[in-house]
Formats: C-alpha cells, structure tokens, sequence
C-alpha cells in the first residue's frame, strides 16, 4: 500500500464558481467519512493531484493535510471526474477510512504473459480491468496479477480463477469473465458479409 | 448496416447535441479508440463506411468494437412536396454522438495499423475525430 502526501486548502465562498476555481489552478474536491459530520469542501492544486493519478489512484492512501486548518486526514479516493475532451481532472471525492473497518475499492488486473497469446495468433478480449475488492485499508494490494500465457484460443480466465492475497475479498461476481482469447477478425471481405465488428451497445 | 431490431415509436423529436458526452468517454474494451470532437448524427450508412475502411487495412488479424448504434429514425418528405400534410417517413437512422464519445475502438494490432485504421474510419465520418490509446499504453493521441 502506498502512501502520498497531498496538500489542500479549504473551499471558501470567496473562491466563487468550480470553474473559477479550475481557472485559477485548483481542482475543487470534497472529503466525507469516518467522522467527519457531513462534507468537507476542499480545492487541491490541479498540478499536484495530476502527478499522483494513475491506474492505481484507487489504492493508494492519501494524507491530506489542509495547513490552514490544522488537520490532517489519511484518505483514499473515491471518484476523480474528467473533462472527456480536454482530459483535465473536474473533481475528486476523497473518502476518510478507519483502520479498523473494512473499505471497498476497485483494483487494476494486470496480465502477464499476453506475447505468448499474441504469438499463437489469439487476442486478448478484456471482460474487466478491475477488480471490485473488500478488505482492510493496509491490506489493499497495488494490482492483481494474472497469468494468460497458458491460454488457447477459446480459453478465458473469470474472477474466481484469480489469486488474492489473504485478508481480501473480492466482491465482482465470481463468474464474470476478466480475459478471454478469442479467434482475429475475419478478413474484410469476410467481415463485410458476416458484419465482423461488434456493437457492445446493440 | 446497424439497424434497430424493433422500435416503440416510428418517429420520434429531433432532439439537441448540447454538452459533451456522458459516457462512453473511454476505451473500454480494445486498446485503441477513435473519439468524437464535434457532435453530430452519425448515420448508419456512415459507420458501416468506417468499418468498412478499418476492417479493409486491417485484413486478417485485429478486433474492432462500434461503440455507438444508429438507433434514431430520421423523416424526410419527397422531393417538390407542398409543406404541410404531416411529417414524412422514416428515411435512415443516426446515433446521435457528443463531443468526448468514443466511436470505435481497436485490439490486438500495433499502433500504426491502429492510427492508419481510425485514420482512414474517420475520413468515412462528418465529423472532427481524434485517435485516443488507453491510459497504461501511455496517453492520448492526435487529432485528424
């Protein structure tokens, strides 16, 4: 489990709008949780929360410290919003948690191993990229690890094929696929007769 | 070509494209994407191009997902028809596509088929587009 310090500042009514917020460098935000009444509203500066996100935000434990208040909160986070065109982040909800209790967090699958599928000429079809998990904040692992080089064309791993550490339980239906290897397209004259692509929303 | 299988109404509003997309902002399934900068109706005639240009450069080999699905009837009246005498009948069907929206997505190529592919799909589209690569492959990409 990893551990970043973030520094923040409470939202006050003077710095106006989200936007405006935005505009000056900060990405409003909010904490909630283990004993915090309600909702702290907080701005962090958009460049020091940009450097700390990545596919693994979800685990990670944050100390926020907000200076001008005098706290400091060990948080994780909950939801980070991003603008879809200008990819900048709009909002980040951080979630207080309690050593002692239980959390729910999502994890990245990493797969090992996807050259040999390749090679054998399969594709990997992803089912899921992450990993719904309950267990302790400290026992939070950083990514699930799986291994596909084994796999045929056909084959496909599911979410109770995978190894966890102990102390976590994974709450993603044990059924659902999270990696399959399945046959290339056709080609395109093939494809232009059978319809080759899918259509997930049809 | 994509067509709904049944529909509830034959005709339905106009509508507007305001705002930006709301989901489907990400690569969910393959490990490249082609995404909408503009809105726009796309019609059905117009993705089944795209997947046409894709699938033809990409021949054997390759996955190609279509994120959006025509699923709105357009009317039209005949030509040099007097106005009036109600709305016309149904002519094609369009996805109705916002700014942020990813259109296509690609798997199990390398990267320049997979820019070549969405270049040449996003020729066959009325629209600005961009080429987009999911995050642990490092980024975004460019637009076209």
């Amino acid at each position: 489990m990893q551990e970043v310090v973030l520094k923040v500042l409470p939202r006050k009514k003077e710095d106006g709008s989200p936007n405006r917020i935005r505009n000056a460098g900060f990405v409003p935000a909010v904490v909630y949780g283990h004993d915090i009444e309600g909702a702290l509203a907080l701005k962090v500066p958009a460049r020091d929360l940009e450097r700390i996100v990545d596919e693994t935000i979800y685990t990670k434990v944050i100390n926020l410290q907000i200076e001008e208040l005098g706290q400091e909160y060990k948080v994780m986070v909950k939801e980070i919003q991003r603008d879809p065109i200008k990819d900048r982040i709009l909002h980040a909800d951080f979630y207080r948690f309690s050593l002692e209790e239980e959390i729910e967090t999502v994890v990245p699958i990493h797969v090992e191993g996807e050259e040999k599928v390749e090679s054998r000429g399969g594709i990997l079809q992803f089912g899921l990229r992450e990993l719904e998990i309950r267990c302790l904040p400290t026992r939070i692992p950083e990514v699930i690890e799986v291994d596909v080089s084994d796999l045929e064309i056909g084959d496909s791993i599911h979410v109770s094929d995978l190894k966890v550490p102990e102390g976590v339980e994974v709450i993603s239906d044990p059924e659902s696929v999270v990696v399959s290897v399945v046959a290339p397209a056709l080609t395109a004259e093939e494809g232009e007769e059978a319809g080759a692509a899918e259509t997930p929303e049809a | 070509m994509l067509i709904p299988k049944r529909m509830k109404f034959r005709k339905v509003h106009r509508g507007r494209m305001k705002g930006k997309a709301k989901g489907g902002t990400e690569i969910a399934y393959g490990d490249y994407g082609l995404q909408a900068l503009e809105p726009a109706w796309i019609t059905s005639r117009q993705i089944e191009a795209a997947r046409i240009a894709m699938t033809r450069y990409i021949r054997r080999g390759g996955k190609v997902w279509i994120k959006i699905f025509p699923d709105k009837p357009v009317t039209a009246k005949p030509a040099e028809t007097r106005m009036g005498s109600g709305k016309g009948s149904p002519e094609y069907w369009v996805a109705v596509v916002k700014p942020g929206r990813i259109l296509f997505e690609l798997a199990g190529v390398s990267e320049e088929v997979a820019r070549e592919a969405l270049r040449l799909a996003s020729h066959k589209l009325p629209i600005k587009t961009r080429f987009v690569k999911r995050e642990d492959l490092g980024g975004d990409g460019d637009e076209s």
